[in-house]
């Protein structure tokens, strides 16, 4: 006789399947992405479809001393701040973490792509939120400090952890958040949905987790052959100093190209592009992030900045001036351009920083965060 | 894809709930054909709406009046809508556009300034259906006579996006069963049926990654490779495809509602006939009973059989697209029927044999010939493929690559 079970069973089934793989996705959080973390390797992000969850980027916090003597800072910000082109032990966070000492604890939540409010904000807004002492540094280009975020390659994160209540209260930012599940965008109506519902169901934890210790469930372009590997096994992807220092400036038709986007970001200060750069800062940065912010303004390399004209580049060096200025004034404690006496060696292209720009920026950053944490008595 | 985003997850649940605690019946109906409104407006914006409630309107009418100079007007209404928003520009910049070549540059003007941007949401198979519905009333069929059951019919969203392509006469009654007698069973086996579906949707995307990255690669590629290439884009078509299908099949049953199976394990297939019979059912059958008999179908003799069936399969590879390359596919599984006709003979010649004879090596003859149609058939549909996503010359020297190192 034909086994036919009750669809009724069937249908328990399947709810009592949601409901493991629910319970499991509250219970598994991938504190082994913590362990020993330096940064987030480039192979953990937007191109294997790897985003990490709020409680995964919470394990990282959590997962270093309890010590309520220890300031953690958090590195944000883009892959400048992440380091690109720089490999162990020469990474610029590692350098600032020597030069900051045990007091501190430097966690370096940058990513490729990213943006100050768009991922590592949170867990400065978590430690916050727990009166713990942090200050966020957190870099951008000369035009821009946060961006929209529709526009945010992270924002699956930052809906994330703002679903689940890791940031700072702040109804402009959340009046901005709820709106965003009727938005006319379905990327990020989907993403802000998806936040929601994943508050309860926990899936996105369960298959990070399963996807990092047993291996991926999708192929995608960038990974190839290792699409379907553990991605724990992954190592850091990127390539040692010399080999950045033996492929130099390219030159030729690059050269001109990379110096068109040079000269594309400067934009005049009597332009509306300032207002809405203020009112992007106001509206997604909590005020009491911002008066723990330390905000970095990046160049471009010499080699490139060097090919404008002369007006060209004091108008460029002048908007990182204004930048900084405009961010000090929207509530930011502290705003820098790091970078101004860089050489052309600093730099391994035109916006990533060498081993060598890596460490200088490690100094000046480590006395802004040592004076900072002196203004906040920690 | 649209059937696997949070919002429509989130509505479909909610929707089913409703409508399996209203109990009228015409209720049920109602919400079936308001949610494929919403369906429509959700992912086909106000253009669908309007392009859909006209063609819908117009058939509508057209069937209750019976008159042949309607029915008509419908089906040229349709088949107008169907050009005008798909093939426009294809016709303009590809097909007239070279041969008239002195008014080149004004055939690109007038596509530029008349060709759509946007094309309604499931035009391609609310047309066929809409067609099917007006030639039948014309055969003499009873029409539609319920407004909302036509609503229903019309508007029904689990089968707007990839068909199957519906036939009234049989929706209609399915229709009527279904919302008089829901049950936990149908529920059940829709969930299932979408899981599957959603499997083969999994499955067919880790494909298309593989092959988006390797096609560039293929002239570069070892003969193994491209054969592996081959097999992995002719696996893609068929689960991305009998996935939606699935898809369609399993959220239909949620409702109640059977609808026709589109796929029957074609890679099964013995010859291209066979292949026909399994392959995207509903869109070869109404290829069959709407131009192929309609042509004269076999009646005409051997000359105009095989015209009418090159006509046919250039029609339905057109039907998949506004391109050469799926013109030249169907041409392709025209020109495949005719020669598996004529080597196969009578389809059933080799059985007999073996009835007939009793004898054993008959019968490993027979299996060995059987094998050797379905790989020859294989053979044939998976190049076809070729032809079928890349254009005509690269699919040709692609085709090519396979037989030499």
């Amino acid at each position: 006789m034909r086994f036919r079970p009750h669809p009724g069973y069937f249908l328990a089934g399947v709810v009592l399947a949601m409901t493991v793989l629910s319970v499991l996705g509250s219970r598994l959080v991938l504190k082994d992405l913590a362990v020993n973390f330096v940064r987030f390797s480039a192979k953990l992000g937007p191109a294997s479809d790897f985003f990490p969850t709020a409680r995964e980027i919470k394990a990282i916090v959590d997962a270093g001393p309890q010590d309520e003597q220890v300031v953690t800072v958090v590195v944000g910000g883009s892959s400048v701040f992440m380091g690109t082109s720089q490999s162990e032990p020469s990474i610029w966070t590692e350098l600032l973490q020597r030069n900051l000492g045990d007091h501190f604890r430097v966690i370096n939540l940058a990513r490729q792509s990213g943006a100050p409010n768009d991922f590592g904000n949170f867990a400065a807004e978590m430690l916050l939120k727990e009166n713990r002492p942090v200050i966020y540094v957190a870099d951008g280009p000369i035009y821009t400090f946060t961006i929209p975020i529709q526009a945010a390659t992270y924002k699956k994160s930052a809906f994330d952890a703002w679903e689940r209540g890791f940031g700072l209260d702040w109804p402009a930012r959340d009046s901005l958040m709820r709106k965003a599940l009727w938005s006319k965008l379905t990327e990020l109506r989907e993403v802000a949905w998806g936040a929601m519902l994943d508050r309860y169901l926990n899936f996105d934890d369960f298959w990070n987790y399963v996807t990092y210790e047993y291996g991926g469930t999708i192929w995608t372009q960038y990974l190839a052959t290792e699409s379907f590997s553990p991605f724990r096994e992954f190592k850091d992807p990127e390539m040692p100093p010399q080999w950045y220092r033996d492929r130099g400036y390219p030159g030729g038709e690059t050269d001109r190209r990379e110096t068109d986007i040079v000269r594309s970001q400067i934009i005049p200060p009597d332009s509306p592009h300032w207002a809405s750069v203020r009112s992007l800062v106001e509206d997604q940065v909590p005020p009491l992030l911002r008066e723990h912010t330390i905000s970095v303004v990046d160049l471009n390399s010499p080699y490139y900045v060097s090919r404008l004209t002369a007006d060209e580049q004091a108008s460029f060096l002048g908007q990182a001036e204004f930048m900084t200025q405009l961010l000090k004034s929207c509530g930011v404690h502290q705003s820098i351009v790091a970078s101004k006496d860089f050489t052309a060696d600093d730099y391994s292209d035109r916006v990533h920083l060498s081993v060598a720009g890596g460490a200088k920026l490690a100094e000046r950053v480590a006395a802004e965060v040592v004076k900072m944490a002196h203004e906040f008595g920690y | 894809m649209i059937f696997l985003n949070y919002v429509f997850v989130f509505l479909f649940v909610c929707l089913i709930a409703v409508y399996r605690t209203i109990h009228w019946e015409i209720w049920r109906k109602l919400i079936l054909a308001a949610s494929g409104c919403g369906f429509l407006y959700l992912y086909g914006g106000t253009i669908s709406i309007i392009v859909v409630g006209i063609v819908l309107t117009t058939c509508y009418v057209a069937g209750l009046t019976r008159s042949r100079l309607a029915n008509v007007a419908g089906i040229v209404t349709c088949a107008g809508v169907l050009i005008y928003y798909k093939y426009m520009g294809f016709i303009l910049k590809e097909v007239l556009s070279p041969a008239i070549y002195s008014f080149h540059d004004e055939l690109g003007t007038i596509s530029n300034e008349i060709v759509p941007i946007t094309i309604p949401l499931g035009l391609s198979f609310f047309t066929f259906e809409f067609i099917h519905y007006l030639v039948d009333v014309r055969r003499g069929r009873r029409p539609i006579t319920n407004p909302i059951d036509f609503l229903c019919f019309g508007l029904f969203w689990p089968t707007m996006v990839a068909g199957p392509i519906k036939r009234y006469e049989q929706f209609i009654p399915a229709l009527h069963h279904g919302i008089a007698e829901t049950s936990v069973s149908d529920l059940a086996w829709g969930i299932g049926r979408v899981s599957v579906g959603l499997a083969k949707k999994w499955a067919a995307d880790n494909f298309t990654g593989w092959i988006t990255q390797f096609e560039g690669e293929f002239s570069r590629m070892d003969l193994e490779s491209r054969w592996l290439f081959l097999a992995a884009l002719s696996a893609r078509i068929l689960l991305d495809f009998s996935g939606y299908s699935d898809i369609a099949i399993g959220f239909a049953r949620m409702f109640g509602i059977r609808v026709p199976e589109n796929f029957n394990w074609p890679y099964l297939a013995r010859s291209p006939a066979d292949f026909w019979q399994r392959w995207h059912m509903s869109l070869s059958s109404w290829i069959r009973d709407y131009i192929y008999i309609p042509l004269g179908g076999n009646r005409l003799g051997p000359g105009r059989r095989t015209v009418n069936g090159l006509t046919a399969m250039l029609l339905c590879g057109l039907w998949h697209g506004p391109h050469w390359n799926f013109a030249i596919w169907g041409v392709y599984h025209g020109i495949g029927l005719v020669a598996g006709r004529l080597l196969s003979g009578r389809p059933s010649a080799s059985r007999e044999v073996r009835a007939a004879t009793g004898n054993s090596a008959m019968r490993v003859a027979g299996a060995c010939i059987s094998m050797l149609s379905w790989a020859g058939t294989m053979l044939f549909v998976c190049i076809g493929w070729l032809l079928f996503f890349y254009p005509p010359g690269q699919a040709v020297t692609m085709a090519s690559q396979l037989f030499v190192r």
